[in-house]
């Protein structure tokens, strides 16, 4: 079963539930991170080889199955498991872990890899004051490391020059759309190829079917997908520790002021969120949004979804200035620890496990593999999960391919901030303007920045001199 | 809320002692035996004291004050340049304000109203006030954030009637002072009633039926014969309230996560000391800001307690 594509991100996750099982799980994983809960697979082999130091791997509850399906390849394996929250938005387990170890000494039973759900936390981990993460340019082959796709790996896993994770699936943004509705609306229409369609095209809903839906403003992740996908230069690290933030830049302001033009804001894009509970996906006529929204926020992994196979993802749109390029939310890493006593074992798993076959297959991984080379295996099983299987896998390998490396991986979350700063404005009624909001934002971004330790630029000076 | 019943309850023991001390021997010092068994009794805690209570503020001051050339105020001055600084303490001070005003106001107002009903009544409404507080920490901010999201509140009404339509909406930054001390109003509150209550029984039977024969109505009798006489605990309660409100930190913290960032991880004073800890690895400035609310903590505390007489003897 293809339940959950999303997942690479175990927060998303739980946000697509019901809110009684978020809160739910909220305190779970509380509890799991406290008691760390241990799960030991790994099968003793006979003598001497029984009495070696395991391999210690973290990993959330949505990588079980990759356990399952490692041990499975690998009976023998001295590997020790151990359930952890994926180090969840906002949790920061590792950062505080490795804070306290870096004091005291790092423990026997500090974990060798770790499976991450945040973008963001390899070049922290792996810079000053971190710098725990292990340089796997020495231990995994060139050729490998040119195998995963379009700037993927160097938009999170490239710090001064070292690779410091490897990265999982892909959650590049794609264009969803719902055919039956679009054909009943549009008819003899395709669906939109840039944003400003998007715009008119929502426009024009809201005129006609008030009540459907082509956009959202009401997640604290929209400027992944509004922001990033047309370059607006926001969270742009030009170099190490230095942090470009630009919210006067046209990559900005022109897709700003085209949705306040449109008034789509609170009509056709809805200012509810896709994970609240007040969201109906059946009225979803067409939606910018990752790889895993197809089935976690559309389909039936949703409350009130659609059934499977009626969605289609058509590839990214493009961006105001013209480039073809996308934003991403999501898509986990695969870290190594520096202070692993068998660096070269533990490199060679965290590779097993981001490329090999057996492992990125559906029913294991539920994103698309970033290693290009299982793309094509695993895009083919999904004909029966969406509508128009060769136009969703051809946009999906696209999508991946072309996600925009200027919105970088940083300590701060530029979700949260948007969260903080943007979404009480564009969530109000009547919602207000999202051209006002580029420069509170930007703002709060660069003190963000500066409190983590980076310099910022900007050529506003509200920006630079706060 | 613990705490707080067994001091009352130890108080009373005190002070009983005291009266059969002074009644009884001249010295008022216990004998030799019972003496040691009493340093030894208050030595298991004074261990646990000095490991666990003091030796952490100690090491904190440590950090705080260690600068790079040697001691200095350097990550006093840095965190106070911290753009989140002040806001973080205006912050806290705006949820101090709103959650001790009330507080005070209505637990003093309810331990009054039941303390002049029936003792099986005025049970039955200390038991239904203390409800609430029986789910504290955690716990009380999971079902809260049942209760403020107009789909899933069963007083999704009300929050219509302020134009909240989704919890978005409800946790705007401007009302989370006032979130906070509703959820901190209903977790102490009811703790508090029975606290009071049982500082009012204190209060001498004859003293109230004098003030009666002598004309006093119910109101007057609250007012200027029982209110007066629970002074000092309504002083304590504030003491403990405002050095646990300082400390908020649970619930903008789950706030936070459940809300991916709209309510910011840096809300309070205490969460930013730990986002600069745990997140960023600048442990010397979050031991500096947890000595500013040290400070505060007992600047307050000692002012209250001056002002208030709370410890002098009647």
């Amino acid at each position: 079963m293809f339940h959950t594509v999303s997942s690479s991100i175990a927060m998303k996750l739980w946000r697509g539930r019901r809110r009684g099982h978020r809160t739910a799980l909220i305190t779970c994983t509380a509890l799991a991170v406290a008691g760390g809960s241990v799960a030991v697979v790994g099968v003793a082999t006979a003598g001497a080889k029984a009495a070696a130091k395991p391999l210690i791997v973290w990993i959330d509850t949505s990588r079980v199955p990759y356990e399952k399906a490692y041990m499975a390849a690998n009976p023998h394996a001295n590997i020790k498991w151990v359930i952890y929250n994926g180090n969840e938005n906002g949790t920061g387990v590792l950062q505080s872990k490795f804070a306290l170890w870096n004091r005291t000494g790092w423990p026997s039973n500090a974990p060798d890899v770790m499976f991450d759900t945040q973008n963001y936390d390899a070049v922290q981990l792996a810079t000053a004051p971190y710098s725990d993460l292990l340089n796997l340019k020495k231990y995994v082959p060139a050729k490998v490391l040119k195998g995963y796709a379009g700037s993927t790996l160097a938009a999170a896993c490239e710090a001064g020059g070292q690779i410091i994770c490897l990265r999982n699936d892909n959650a590049a943004v794609v264009l969803w759309v719902n055919p039956t509705l679009f054909n009943q609306f549009f008819p003899g229409q395709t669906p939109p190829t840039t944003w400003t369609q998007l715009i008119s095209d929502s426009q024009q809903l809201q005129a006609s079917h008030p009540g459907y839906i082509s956009g959202d403003i009401g997640d604290q992740f929209d400027e992944d997908y509004i922001l990033w996908g047309n370059e607006c230069p926001l969270n742009d690290v030009t170099a190490s520790k230095t942090v470009t933030i630009n919210p006067n830049s046209p990559n900005c302001t022109t897709i700003a002021k085209d949705i306040d033009a449109a008034g789509v804001e609170g009509n056709s894009w809805t200012t509810t969120g896709v994970f609240s509970s007040g969201f109906n996906p059946q009225k979803v006529v067409m939606m910018v949004g990752p790889l895993w929204y197809g089935t976690s926020v559309f389909q039936t992994g949703a409350t009130g979804g659609v059934p499977n196979g009626t969605m289609v993802a058509y590839p990214p749109l493009t961006a105001t200035d013209g480039a073809h390029v996308t934003g991403a939310l999501g898509g986990g890493l695969w870290l190594v620890s520096k202070h692993s006593p068998d660096p070269a074992a533990a490199a060679a798993f965290a590779e097993y496990m981001s490329t090999s076959p057996k492992i990125q297959k559906p029913t294991v991984d539920a994103g698309l593999p970033d290693y290009v080379p299982d793309e094509a295996g695993y895009v083919s099983s999904l004909s029966s999960v969406f509508g128009d299987p060769s136009v969703t896998e051809s946009s999906w390998k696209t999508a991946a391919a072309e996600v925009w490396n200027g919105w970088s991986p940083v300590p701060w979350s530029t979700d949260a901030v948007w969260g903080s700063t943007a979404l009480p404005n564009l969530t109000a009624s009547p919602p207000a303007s999202f051209a006002a909001q580029l420069l509170p934002y930007a703002e709060s971004l660069s003190n963000q920045a500066r409190l983590a330790g980076y310099a910022v630029k900007s050529p506003v000076s509200a920006v630079s001199n706060p | 809320m613990t705490i707080p019943l067994a001091t009352v309850v130890s108080d009373e023991r005190v002070s009983a002692r005291r009266r059969r001390r002074a009644g009884g021997r001249r010295g008022g010092q216990p004998a030799g035996s019972s003496r040691t068994a009493g340093y030894l009794f208050v030595s298991v805690y004074v261990v646990l004291l000095l490991a666990l209570g003091v030796a952490p503020t100690v090491y904190a001051i440590a950090l705080a004050l260690s600068a790079p050339g040697g001691v200095g105020f350097a990550h006093f001055i840095n965190t106070f340049n911290f753009f989140e600084f002040a806001p973080a303490f205006e912050h806290i001070f705006e949820f101090e304000g709103i959650w001790l005003a009330t507080q005070t106001v209505f637990v003093v107002t309810l331990a009054l109203m039941v303390h002049t009903l029936a003792h099986r009544v005025s049970s039955v409404f200390r038991f239904i006030f203390y409800l609430p507080g029986a789910m504290a920490g955690a716990a009380s901010v999971v079902v809260w954030l049942f209760m403020f999201d107009p789909h899933t509140s069963p007083w999704a009404f009300i929050l219509h009637a302020f134009h909240f339509q989704q919890l978005a909406n409800t946790v705007v930054p401007g009302n989370l002072p006032i979130i906070f001390a509703i959820m901190a109003f209903f977790t102490g509150a009811g703790g508090w009633i029975v606290i009071m209550y049982g500082a009012l029984n204190n209060i001498p039977r004859e003293l109230i039926e004098a003030a009666e024969i002598d004309g006093s109505n119910v109101f007057q009798t609250a007012l200027r014969i029982k209110l007066p006489l629970i002074r000092k605990w309504i002083v304590y309660m504030l003491v403990l309230s405002f050095a646990a409100g300082s400390q908020l930190f649970v619930e903008p913290q789950i706030l936070a996560v459940a809300t991916v960032g709209e309510v910011p991880a840096q809300w309070s004073p205490n969460q930013l000391a730990y986002y600069l800890a745990f997140q960023l690895d600048r442990f010397n400035d979050a031991a500096a800001i947890s000595v500013d609310l040290l400070v505060i903590g007992l600047l307050v505390a000692v002012l209250l307690v001056w002002r208030g007489k709370l410890f002098e003897v009647d």
